[in-house]
This record gives structure tokens, C-alpha cells and sequence, in this order.
């Protein structure tokens, strides 16, 4: 049955939609978190909500790996690659989201941050991934690697970030809410902005998840 | 049966000599090619001595990790033991083993043509910067040999090798680069053992996650 | 030896090659598989060896399961196929020195057994230089080194010359005597009706 013709799956993806809407129209309009930054800086809005998810979905991935690998059910294997799929996207969110917000604030657009640069090497790891799944073998020997090298991946990140942070200990880390920024706290704001992108990462996930059993049964 | 595996691969390897030559004449060229690029001053080349001095690791180590699997590819040699009562976990072990033999032979030779190319000063114990090759290289192949077995059987796998092992290492590529740095600049141990500290625990990390899962990844 | 396979399902390319596959094989007993190219016989062998992983389903072999995270199921099942599985690298001897060392055999066998099987004059020789037969014959005296109690034969009689195929016989005779459970695939539904006991055509 083709997915929109799903009913809840339509109003799931419609709510998401109107989110989006709804999410953006918010980013712009909030004041912007430092006078001295303007509009460059409603982007922070969007670029720590997006990079929760990201790392959220990634972390998504090796739960999915490490249950595909000890239960051996193909359902695991499909949410782990939509989970690498939507993460990347994600990924790559953070890494256009962050030197936009770098280069008035820093004043170049790649700053050696160990956050920005953790997503930037899982994001090309992941590519790796998806390289992997596309020319490693046949299907079921991929999925099992995927679940390896997703699990692999995210046992790098506290290594990625510990060696980075201290790689360039001058380089300061994000501004820490509420010392950098003219309005208090902006943890709310976050959270709700959060909760709107994650909705609409399930609807994704969704579609996703969808797809990858269907590309499945369409070969049976 | 770990040291029958390693036995295996050392008597193959002391009969053709094909890894290690074939690493060694690599890291040789490498290190030309830098030598020839940067004729920069020579306190600068000082400078750039440990990235480098890396960066030829790394290479010679994707050559010969993928010389190393090979010997298990070829004629399916890998059906002997993937089909026999052993643990397989064990003959990732060994594997890591024998690429850690193979890789710090093979630098033993091409380190000192590194150090006269370059004019470097030796100004610094033997064997602390022996103590930071043994666990920098000990990182790179516990990864390595990983991805190179995930690999095993892919069409791509000289391509997917460093695709995938460079990002994963990069912790490997700030640590040990660091490492060497201070000692190089004479700085005393107990400067640089956080650093260390990261390659050790990336070392210990992988190793164990290879060994618990090489199991999933030689079946076909 | 009971070698028995239970509801065997296994996907390639998210095709299936076994759909709820199931199979007794006897103590002593020896079986011909049969079938078409692509059937999969090869890889059934390979599944119950414990070289191919299975997607669901469970292969015993006297009532312990083949799995890859028990290393004794493995044990008592040898599988002899077309592709090698030994290491080019190393001269015949060393090779069967190397499969003797996983199965915990002794080593003193070796040689009478490559002079049994024809290779007595080239145990120095290493194994890339090796002739298909030679290879072939190699590969029959690793699976006299280990003298498993379930031998998987694939294709055994490939690159036998006439002298190779009538030792292949006398081998198998002695298997046989000493109630080993054989499963034997080849194309050549005559030879094998007459050397198995019932033959099984894969579709």
C-alpha cells in the first residue's frame, strides 16, 4: 500500500509539515540571542537543536547495530540504515548551521571546535558507511557491517572529542549559554524547538524506515 | 592458538618479504615526495616532522594491512580456520598482532631515512619515541585490522580502507602527532602522557570491539 | 555421526536460496546432492561447515548446534570444496602442519599421508605452485590430517587425474568402512548413484 495513502501517516507527515512552518517562523522572529551578532545569530537556534538530534540519531544507529547483531532481525537492520540516513542528513546540518554562525562570531568560517569537528568526522565516517553498504558484499553481509561500523563510529566520539578539545586547548569551546549571550537562559527555547525537530525526524524516519522494507519485498 | 596464527603469517611473510619490502619502499617514497615539497626552512620543517612522520604511517599502514588480509583472501584461505574450532576473536588478536610486528618493522627501516632526509636533530630518548610508535601504530592497526576484515570481501576495498580507517583514526592522527611534538621538543613525559593516554585507550577500545565482534564479520 | 539441518532459511541478496530447508543425514550415512547451478549446493555445505551464516533456521551435528559462538560445534565437520581454503604462501606441508594445529591433531601423520596421497615428493613445494589435482590432493590429505566424523565433499573429483580418482575411492571406501557421514555434490548423477546411499536433488 503505497505510504500516504496511510491515513495517520498522512496527518503525521502534514503535522509535520505545518511544524516546519512553524519551527522556522520562530527561529526568525526570537530576538537574537547577542545584540552585537543580529539576525547571524538566530541561527543558534536551530544549529543546537539540530546537533542533539544528529548525535541523538547516530547514538540510534549503534543501539540499532548492537540489537541487529545480537538478535539477528532484519527490522533492526532497516532502522539502523534509517537512522544513519536521516542522522547524516542532520550532520550535514550542523556542519552549513555552524560555520554560518562561525564566521561572525569567530570571524573565519571553520574554527577547529572540537563539537564541529567531532560532526565532521563522524559525518565523513558515515559516508564511509554508506559507501560500505553500497559496494561491501552482498545485502546480508552489509547489514552486518553497517551495525559494525555504526557501532564502531560512535565508540570514536568521546575519542574524537577528548583529543580534539585538547589538540587546541586555546580554541574555546561553544559559549556556554547565559555567559555569552544577552538573554538568560536559553534552554527552553532549545527544548522546544527540539521537540518540534523531533517530530519531524519521526515522520522521516518514517518515510525512511518505509522505503528500505519495501526496496526489501519488492526484490521478493 | 593465537601464537600458531601469528607464527602462520610470520613464516609467510619472512618467506616472500612482500609486506614488509613493499611498506617499507612506500614509506621511503613518501617520505621523499614531503622532503622534496616543503622546502621550507628548516626550524619549520622541525615543526611539521611528527605530522608527517604520521601522515607516512597511516599510508604505509593501509598497504599493509591490506597485504595482510589479502594472505587470508586469496584462495579462500580463510575457509581453513572460519570453518574450524577455534574462536575466531582470536585470530583478530593475532592478526592485530602481526600487523603491529609487520608495521614497526617496517618503521624501524624507514625512520632513520626519515630523520636524515629531513635533517632532523636527535635530540630526544629512543625510547620514549619507541613507547609512542608501539602504541600510535598499536591504535592504527586495532582499527585497521577491523575495517580491513569488514572489507574482506568487498569489490571496493582499496578504496574503502582509507575511506573508512582515516576519519575513524584521526583521534590516532592529533595524539600521536602531539606525542612526538613534545618529544621532540624536548618536553619530559609526564608533558605529553595524556596523550598517551588517548592512543592507549583507543588501542585497548578497538582490540576488545574486534575481538567480540570478528565472529559476525568473516561469515559469508 | 547425525548430521541434521531444521527449517534452514537462507537470503541472498534478499533472494532466498533455502526457504525452510530440512535435512537428516544418518550416522554412516553418505548423500548425493544434486541440482541445477545456483541451486545451492555449495552453499548449503558451506552453511553447515559453519563458513556461511544462516539466516534462520539450525543445523545440529549430533545434537550440538553449529553456531560461530561455539567453537567445539565445529569440531567433527570438514568441509572439502572447489575454492582452496588453504594459504598459497606456504609449502604443502606447512599447510597441513596449520590445519592439524586448528583441529589439535598431532603432527606425526603428515607425512605418510602426503606420500599416501602422491605428494610425497613435493611437501617443500608452496602450494601457489601446486597443479589443480595437486591442490586437489592437498586438500584430501587435510581431510585425512583432521579425520573429521562428517565430511562435506564438494565437486571432489575436479582436477583428479585417472590414478587421483581411483585414491579418492579407496579413500572413501575407508571412510566408509569406519561409518564416517558423508555429503557429496557433484554433477555426475552416475558416480554418484553408485558410490551414496540416496541422492537429493536441490531445485
Amino acid at each position: 500500500m503505497p505510504f500516504f495513502n496511510h491515513r495517520n501517516n498522512l496527518i503525521h507527515a502534514g503535522i509535520a509539515v505545518a511544524l516546519s512552518a512553524i519551527n522556522i517562523f520562530i527561529v526568525i522572529t526570537l530576538d537574537p540571542p547577542n545584540a552585537a551578532q543580529g539576525i547571524f545569530g538566530n541561527i543558534f537556534y536551530i544549529h543546537v537543536p539540530v546537533s542533539w538530534t544528529a548525535f541523538l540519531l547516530y547514538f540510534m544507529v549503534m543501539i540499532s547495530g548492537i540489537m541487529f547483531l545480537t538478535k539477528k532481525e532484519s527490522i533492526w537492520d532497516h532502522r539502523g540504515l534509517a537512522f544513519a540516513e536521516v542522522g547524516t542528513l542532520f550532520m550535514f546540518l550542523i556542519l552549513t548551521t555552524g560555520p554560518i554562525w562561525a564566521k561572525p562570531a569567530w570571524g573565519h568560517f571553520w574554527p577547529w571546535e572540537p563539537r564541529l569537528t567531532t560532526s565532521l568526522i563522524l559525518f565523513l565516517i558515515f559516508l564511509g558507511y554508506f559507501m560500505l553498504r553500497e559496494f561491501g558484499g552482498n545485502t546480508e553481509q552489509v547489514s552486518r557491517y553497517g551495525a559494525v561500523v555504526g557501532i564502531l563510529a560512535f565508540l570514536d566520539v568521546p575519542l574524537i572529542f577528548f583529543s580534539v578539545k585538547f589538540w587546541l586547548p586555546e580554541m574555546q569551546s561553544h559559549p556556554q549559554v547565559g555567559s555569552y549571550f544577552d538573554s538568560g537562559n536559553l534552554f527552553p527555547t532549545f527544548l522546544v524547538i527540539f521537540s518540534l525537530i523531533t517530530f519531524i525526524i519521526i515522520s522521516t524516519l518514517m518515510v525512511r524506515f518505509r522505503v528500505s522494507i519495501l526496496k526489501q519485498n519488492n526484490i521478493n | 592458538m593465537l601464537v600458531h596464527f601469528i607464527l602462520k603469517d610470520l613464516k609467510i611473510e619472512l618467506r616472500s618479504k612482500e609486506i614488509i619490502t613493499s611498506m617499507f619502499i612506500f614509506g621511503l617514497s613518501v617520505t621523499l615526495i614531503f622532503a622534496l615539497a616543503f622546502q621550507v626552512a628548516p626550524a619549520m620543517i622541525r615543526e611539521f616532522a611528527p605530522g608527517l612522520l604520521w601522515v607516512v604511517i597511516l599510508f604505509t599502514s593501509v598497504l599493509g594491512l591490506n597485504r595482510l588480509f589479502s594472505l587470508e583472501r586469496d584462495e579462500h584461505a580463510l575457509w581453513s580456520w572460519s570453518a574450524g574450532p577455534i574462536d575466531r576473536g582470536t585470530v583478530f588478536i593475532a592478526k592485530v598482532i602481526s600487523a603491529l610486528i609487520f608495521v614497526i618493522f617496517s618503521e624501524i627501516l624507514f625512520i632513520i631515512p626519515f630523520f636524515v632526509f629531513l635533517n632532523l636533530p636527535i635530540e630526544f630518548s629512543f625510547f620514549q619515541l619507541g613507547l609512542i610508535l608501539f602504541v600510535g601504530t598499536g591504535a592504527i592497526v586495532s582499527v585497521g585490522c577491523l575495517i580491513s576484515g569488514i572489507t574482506l570481501q568487498a569489490s571496493q576495498r582499496d578504496v574503502l580502507i582509507p575511506i573508512l580507517l582515516f576519519p575513524t583514526a584521526s583521534p590516532v592522527a592529533i595524539a600521536a602527532t602531539k606525542c612526538t611534538q613534545l618529544l621532540f621538543n624536548q618536553k619530559s613525559i609526564t608533558e605529553w602522557n595524556y596523550w598517551l593516554l588517548i592512543l592507549g585507550s583507543f588501542f585497548v577500545i578497538f582490540t576488545l570491539f574486534g575481538y567480540l565482534v570478528f565472529n559476525k564479520i568473516v561469515e559469508e | 555421526m547425525i548430521l541434521k539441518v531444521t527449517t534452514l532459511s537462507k537470503y541472498f541478496n534478499l533472494s532466498p536460496i533455502f526457504r525452510d530447508f530440512s535435512l537428516t543425514v544418518y550416522s554412516g550415512e553418505k548423500i548425493g546432492l544434486n541440482g541445477p547451478n545456483g541451486s545451492g549446493k555449495t552453499t548449503l555445505l558451506k552453511m553447515i561447515s559453519g563458513i556461511t551464516s544462516i539466516d534462520s533456521g539450525e543445523i545440529q551435528i549430533n545434537g550440538l548446534e553449529v553456531n560461530p559462538e561455539q567453537t567445539n560445534s565445529r569440531k567433527n565437520v570438514f568441509y572439502l570444496g572447489h575454492s582452496v581454503g588453504l594459504y598459497p604462501g606456504l609449502t604443502g606441508q606447512e599447510n597441513l602442519e596449520f590445519m592439524a594445529g586448528l583441529y589439535s591433531q598431532s603432527t606425526s601423520t603428515i607425512p605418510d599421508i602426503l606420500s599416501k596421497v602422491g605428494l610425497g615428493t613435493n611437501e617443500s613445494k608452496l602450494l601457489k605452485f601446486y597443479s589443480q589435482g595437486m591442490r586437489q590432493r592437498l586438500k584430501l590429505a587435510s581431510a585425512l590430517v583432521i579425520d573429521p566424523n562428517v565430511l562435506l565433499l564438494d565437486e571432489p573429483l575436479t582436477g583428479l587425474d585417472p590414478d587421483g580418482i581411483q585414491l579418492f575411492e579407496t579413500i572413501l571406501s575407508n571412510w566408509d568402512s569406519r561409518g564416517k557421514t558423508m555429503v557429496i555434490v557433484s554433477h555426475n548423477l552416475d558416480w554418484l548413484s553408485r558410490i551414496t546411499d540416496r541422492i537429493i536433488t536441490l531445485a
